[in-house]
């Protein structure tokens, strides 16, 4: 255990330099190689939890809307409805915008630029892609399992 | 003395049943519905169940247009987009006056089916213009 929290301490400080408990300093030398990528908290552009923060809190907001929330006949959102939203965002690898529709439908986007973009319509019947990779169309019906590697595709 | 002002926005008795080409549609927008990573109304604006609202403009001025609806309701931010582009993109934009609105009108996906789906919504957004933001 303690051998572990050493080699990634090495890895956050200057290459080959840890202290031991006993007080001395060690000398180590590591492979120069790129941070490690195992997990998505390693890259600053795939997990933000702020934006997941920010994403539940909207959640929230879009739970509490009564009928008519937009102005024009919107309907309510069913509970099991966003608490699947809920369990897919917190899910994924990159944080994507929710928006509600009048629906009663939660729409889950990224948007890298104008060429490559999804959006996803979530409803407790359907999940359905617009999926848009290198300026090339594709709108399709897909399952809760797919919507990770369709958002992270985008970056690929 | 109280003096107590009130305003009534004169409505016409009744439009043509087409809506021309050149008219503007003028579309409500929630706040939970701006994007403000893009700074422009998500596509998700566009997706009702039972067509998307909207009111034609009959040729009024701009300003008339926000302000008939404002008048009823506080949006967030109000688009328009112009028949000739919803049919562009092969959608259909209904003249359903109602009691209270005789500007009512609807975006259908086509005759046959009412709501928008797929690229639709989007590429309706994208053809659209804010002419209001809070």
């Amino acid at each position: 255990m303690l051998i572990g929290l050493s080699v990634i301490a090495t890895n956050s400080t200057p290459p080959g330099r840890y202290f031991s408990s006993s007080g001395v300093v060690c000398q180590l030398t590591l492979p120069n190689r790129e941070p490690l990528t195992s997990t998505r908290f390693n890259n600053p552009e795939r997990f933000s939890l702020e934006q997941l923060k920010t994403n539940k809190r909207k959640l929230e907001a879009i739970r509490k809307l009564r009928p008519n929330w937009n102005n024009y006949d919107g309907e309510a959102f069913d509970e099991s409805l966003i608490n699947e939203i809920e369990k897919i965002i917190t899910d994924l690898d990159y944080q994507p915008n929710i928006f509600p529709t009048g629906r009663g439908t939660v729409q889950i986007e990224k948007y890298i630029n104008e060429e490559n973009l999804v959006e996803i319509e979530v409803s407790n019947s359907e999940i359905f892609a617009y999926q848009v990779k290198d300026g090339r169309e594709i709108e399709k019906e897909i399952s809760v399992d797919e919507i990770n590697s369709l958002i992270s595709d985008l970056y690929a | 003395m109280k003096l107590i002002l009130s305003f009534q926005i004169s409505m016409p008795d009744e439009l043509p049943l087409t809506i021309a080409d050149d008219e503007y549609l003028y579309r409500g927008i929630t706040e939970l519905n701006w994007d403000y990573e893009n700074n422009r109304p998500s596509s998700a604006t566009f997706k009702d169940s039972k067509g998307v609202s909207v009111d034609r403009d009959n040729y009024r001025e701009e300003k008339d247009c926000i302000d008939f609806l404002l008048s009823k309701i506080s949006f967030f931010g109000i688009c328009k987009i112009q028949t000739q582009k919803v049919k562009e993109l092969n959608a259909i934009a209904r003249y359903l006056p109602e009691e209270n609105n005789i500007y009512h009108s609807e975006i259908h996906d086509s005759e046959e089916k009412i709501q928008l789906k797929g690229s639709k919504p989007k590429k309706i957004r994208d053809a659209s213009e804010v002419v209001f933001l809070k």
